[in-house]
């Protein structure tokens, strides 16, 4: 879960401390649906799965995303 | 331009946070992938070096969603030391910015201008209908394109701009399938012939390039290089794993708007342009056509014919005997390329580096124009870090790559080649006719009048300008003020009234020179400013210079100018022209800036050049430069 709040950080330039688990696009403007593609990008490339559309759409914080990839058989 | 930008960014990474800009550059490098970039482009943002001052400004339009190639194409800017000020217009908006006078794009005042639209903006009935008949999406095809090049033209009629245009590449399978190509103008066909008609409309436009996304997108592989998902959800069309490559291949078109960086390519022998080594195994046995690994060499050799055919230059630089290997260059019938192809050759067991300097100073040009390719890593290490201004080409182990090694090679990047650049092997050639008579002439002036010169003013048009644009950013000698235009800034003095552009045609009984010299001037109140004054090396010790100058003279009085001023602007290059005012009678007034300004006062000035050298007026501009043409 560390290292998926990282990935998330960098890529929204935000301090590392600013994303936990519960982060998302209601607690954090710069998760704006722009840099969401971004994290979901940066998941794909790093987790090396591939989300569908819906999926896309519907993961909507940190922990969504961590569950997700769970359910892929990734242990983020 | 290539240099310049380097060295300025060299100055930048001076500071500290530059320090940490290039740790994550270089991790950019090692992995260039899409996440990497973000990354990078958030830190650059923290450290203030999104758009530094003297960044190329750049404004993208399209119909699609810039964002993940926005911030690609900035990173890449840093990463080739291209810093870039980028404006993006607004979605899909691209129609209205170019034609309303008050958008953004018209106020951003861009040096380049970048159109990347998909087939659909264009050709919408052509891939949502393909079942309609050839009569009517040939007709819709030819509407597109029409209404495309009257978008281009009215952006070239506003914006002084060079203007870079992607062509189109097919994203999707066609809804055709295999019946495709059995159709008479099919889904593939169709944005083809809309690419092959874009093609032709620009061959006819100068400032106008064409961007090969579709060759991109083929080589990237058209099945990575779209993601459905991302046109869904972004409203962009490309694959993250694509968009770095994209911005990649579109930074070398924007560098090479300003013309190409590099000049000549330096090649080792053994292992390099024919397998073995021939003081070990000798000419017979060396690998050079014949067998497959024969073919390779051969291969890499005609890609390299193929560089010098368009005006790169070549030279040797190998540990061997002189003779044997220069007899194994002219007359084994494996090699494609023969001594008269090579401009200078250091063939000897001296250390390389200092022959890659030698080489240099006898072609006159500077060690960064030269690009230096050797199997040897040892070799490659040992100048990478002693002349860091060469670009060192890592050749991989296998000759049967090579000649694609070269071909992917960036560092002769450019988007015209003009008719000297076509010449320039035979006119080396005629140089050294040139030394043989002046070895035969008794004194220099004997052979300055035997040469029997005729130079020539010509005006700044046609393929004459897009040749005098390429001197503004290659010649770095004889420069008094080495100012590198933009084509915008270059363009608007041809046509300002307050200008006077013209270039220097030169001929001699050995062959034509071509357009070597430029000369810029700027009428402000009663004095005449030469602004610009730039000739090519290969034309100097023959007073051409006080030719030009009192050429000058005329043209300064003729317009009712009072005083002639010429500043002169010290580089690690021109010190040659540092006192060229002085001999021709100016004196020094002060400074401004960076520059020296020289004066002389036009009633008393007189510039007397030689016989020899005597400029003439352009007869009829046109002519002049279709002579210079071919």
């Amino acid at each position: 879960m560390r290292q998926l709040c990282a990935l998330v950080a960098d890529v929204l330039g935000v301090g590392r401390d600013m994303v936990s688990a519960e982060t998302g696009p209601l607690t954090l403007p710069r998760w704006d649906s722009l840099n969401h593609m971004r994290i979901v990008a940066a998941v794909e490339e790093t987790y090396g799965v591939q989300l569908a559309t819906e999926e896309i759409v519907s993961t909507l914080s940190v922990n969504d995303f961590a569950t997700l990839l769970r359910t892929k058989g990734v242990q983020p | 331009m290539g240099t310049a930008m380097r060295e300025a960014t060299a100055a930048e990474m001076a500071g500290n946070t530059a320090v940490a800009c290039a740790d994550i550059l270089a991790a950019v490098r090692r992995e260039p992938t899409y996440t990497n970039h973000c990354r990078a482009l958030e830190q650059l943002r923290a450290a203030g070096l999104v758009a530094p001052a003297g960044a190329r400004r750049v404004a993208l339009l399209s119909n699609f969603t810039l964002d993940p190639l926005v911030t690609c194409v900035t990173v890449q800017g840093h990463l080739n030391a291209l810093p870039l000020d980028l404006y993006v217009g607004p979605y899909n908006e691209h129609t209205q910015e170019v034609l309303n006078e008050t958008s953004g794009l018209h106020r951003f005042a861009a040096d380049i201008v970048v159109l990347a639209l998909t087939a659909e903006a264009i050709v919408p009935g052509v891939l949502a209908e393909p079942w309609q008949d050839a009569v009517t999406r040939r007709h819709q095809v030819e509407e597109g394109l029409a209404e495309l090049t009257a978008l281009l033209a009215a952006l070239r009629a506003w914006s002084k701009a060079s203007i870079v245009v992607a062509n189109f590449a097919r994203y999707e399978t066609s809804p055709l399938g295999i019946l495709d190509w059995q159709e008479p103008l099919g889904m593939e066909r169709a944005i083809q012939e809309l690419n092959h008609g874009l093609s032709d409309w620009i061959q006819t436009q100068d400032r106008v390039y064409m961007f090969d996304l579709a060759g991109l997108c083929a080589a990237f592989g058209r099945e990575r290089a779209f993601d459905a998902r991302m046109r869904l959800l972004a409203d962009q069309p490309f694959a993250a794993a694509f968009v770095p490559r994209l911005a990649a291949e579109l930074v070398r078109y924007l560098r090479a708007t300003s013309g190409p960086a590099r000049k000549c390519l330096v090649l080792d022998l053994d292992n390099t342009l024919w397998g073995g080594i021939l003081g070990e195994d000798g000419p017979a046995r060396l690998r050079l056509g014949g067998d497959a690994v024969g073919h390779a060499y051969r291969e890499f050799q005609q890609a390299i014919l193929g560089l010098h055919r368009r005006g790169i230059l070549l030279a040797l630089c190998s540990r061997n005997d002189e003779t044997d290997a220069m007899s194994v260059v002219g007359t084994h019938p494996g090699m494609v390329l023969r001594p008269e192809h090579f401009a200078a050759v250091r063939v000897n067991w001296g250390d390389k580096v200092t022959n890659i300097q030698s080489l240099a100073a006898e072609l006159n040009i500077g060690v960064d124009s030269l690009v230096f390719v050797d199997d040897d890593p040892f070799e490659r290490q040992s100048v990478r870090e002693r002349l860091p201004q060469v670009r060192v080409v890592d050749l991989p182990r296998d000759p049967a790559l090579y000649r694609n090694t070269l071909l992917q090679l960036d560092a002769f990047d450019t988007l015209r080649v003009t008719s000297e650049d076509r010449a320039r092997g035979r006119m080396y050639q005629e140089h050294r006719g040139r030394e043989a008579l002046r070895a035969e002439a008794g004194s220099l002036e004997e052979y300055l009048t035997r040469l029997d010169m005729q130079i020539n003013a010509v005006l700044a048009e046609g393929p004459t300008r897009t040749r005098l644009f390429q001197l503004v950013h290659k010649t770095n000698q004889f420069n008094l003020t080495t100012r590198r235009y933009t084509e915008a800034e270059f363009d608007e003095r041809t046509r300002a009234g307050d200008y006077r552009v013209f270039g220097i045609h030169v001929r001699d009984r050995l062959g034509d020179n071509g357009v070597v010299g430029l000369m810029i001037l700027h009428l402000v109140a009663d004095a005449c400013d030469i602004e610009t004054f730039l000739l090519s090396c290969r034309v100097l010790g023959r007073s051409i210079e006080t030719g030009v100058l009192a050429y000058a003279v005329e043209l300064a009085r003729a317009a009712g100018a009072r005083r002639l001023r010429g500043r002169y602007v010290a580089t690690a290059k021109n010190a040659l022209v540092r006192d060229l005012y002085e001999w021709h009678g100016f004196t020094r007034v002060g400074r401004e800036g960076e520059a020296d300004v020289w004066q002389a006062d036009l009633a008393t000035l007189v510039i007397a050049a030689p016989q020899w050298a005597q400029v003439r007026p352009p007869a009829n501009g046109t002519a002049e430069s279709e002579a210079a043409a071919r």
